[in-house]
């Protein structure tokens, strides 16, 4: 069952399962992980609401059809999960997968940072997707049962 | 001499240290002199909140000269917002200076201060971008969003400008009421179930069956081709 206010209003949209599990082989403490689709690719994203930004894994940029000329370049490593990372920001559309039953999915176009590597390089701490706060998850209203595992969101800013 | 008051440039706006600049600080019980403001103690010259550092540069050698500055005052903030000047070389843009050094010192709080004391209605396209960098720099997201939209809204045809205010908009809805999954339960099972067997492991799922594995996102991907309606994850 959705969430609601008490005049009746949504406050969720939609609700999904989430893993609870670390996001590194070095952590121990759990994160929440959702379902998403980055464009057309699924993928997990663990929700990190001391961050900024989507974090993504440089394999969504050809799959999403951009180029680094679409980015704005970031000016200096931004310092996320004790590791520096350069690249450029861009904006990337990212669903929120509702299960059956469980209301819809939502698509937000969020600001996504992708890390520029080289070629053969892959992205060290290369968990799919991180979404942070500012520019990500900032204007979605959201609510957590631990109880059940269950992610509700729902939209706050309209279309 | 020209008096120049720091908060309120002139039109031409701002004025910095040169290289090598004479400093002279009137205070009741100090009067020092310094090859740069950066040399000022935080401490000793009074109580008063004394501007941070980082809100002060270092002139690249472009803009040194042969300047000199008498500042007197009776608290440091006093002191910090009145110098004379006593060249007729260029002013130097202290707006985009302080900027700057609070991108580089990756201060937040004074890029914060600088942006808010600027006038942003005689900035060009390229100050705009310029400051959009900085801010990022400084970790000051919100400023970015801010400056983008700003610059944007003020050249309408400059691309780049544009670019930046697309890609640092707040996030948007853009499609509502799409059809839910109805496989995100199993995919979660599997990976409850068999998790731990692929730790470090990229996997492919698809109605909760293991479509495959490797150890590189790119090989999975290259492995398993399309990844339509297929869950590619990294198991933790």
């Amino acid at each position: 069952m959705l969430l609601q206010f008490a005049d009746g209003e949504p406050f969720a949209t939609g609700a999904a399962p989430y893993l609870y599990r670390p996001v590194t082989l070095e952590e121990a403490t759990p994160r929440i992980i959702l379902d998403v689709a980055v464009g057309d690719f699924e993928t997990s994203g663990c929700v990190d609401t001391g961050g900024v930004y989507a974090i993504c894994n440089p394999v969504v940029l050809p799959l999403l059809g951009l180029k680094p000329e679409d980015g704005v370049l970031v000016p200096r490593p931004i310092h996320w999960r004790g590791v520096s990372h350069g690249g450029r920001l861009y904006r990337v559309p990212l669903k929120l997968l509702a299960e059956e039953g469980n209301g819809n999915s939502l698509t937000i176009e969020v600001t996504a940072l992708i890390p520029d590597l080289k070629p053969n390089e892959e992205w060290p701490d290369d968990f799919p997707c991180f979404l942070g706060m500012h520019g990500c998850l900032e204007f979605l209203r959201f609510a957590v049962d631990p109880n059940t595992d269950t992610f509700y969101f729902g939209e706050f800013a309209s279309l | 001499m020209t008096i120049v008051d720091f908060r309120r440039p002139p039109a031409k706006p701002g004025i910095w240290l040169a290289r090598k600049p004479k400093v002279r600080i009137a205070d009741e019980t100090v009067n020092i002199t310094s090859g740069s403001l950066l040399d000022w103690p935080d401490t000793t010259l009074g109580t008063a909140s004394w501007l941070p550092r980082e809100g002060y540069v270092q002139p690249s050698p472009e803009e040194s000269g042969d300047y000199a500055f008498i500042a007197t005052g009776t608290s440091m903030m006093d002191i910090a917002t009145r110098v004379e000047q006593t060249s007729d070389r260029p002013a130097i843009d202290y707006e985009m200076l302080q900027l700057q050094a609070a991108a580089r010192s990756g201060n937040e709080r004074a890029f914060i201060a600088a942006y808010h004391t600027t006038d942003w209605s005689r900035r060009s396209a390229d100050d705009f971008l310029q400051a959009i960098q900085w801010a990022l720099a400084a970790g000051a997201h919100l400023a970015a969003r801010n400056l983008s939209t700003r610059g944007a809204d003020r050249y309408p045809d400059h691309d780049e400008l544009q670019k930046y205010a697309r890609v640092l908009a707040p996030p948007k809805i853009i499609q509502r009421n799409l059809p839910p999954r109805p496989d995100l339960r199993a995919n979660r099972d599997w990976l409850m179930r068999h998790g731990d067997l692929y730790r470090g492991q990229w996997v492919a799922l698809r109605n909760g069956e293991l479509q495959g594995s490797a150890p590189s996102l790119q090989t999975l991907v290259a492995k398993i081709g399309d990844t339509k309606s297929i869950l590619v994850t990294k198991v933790f």
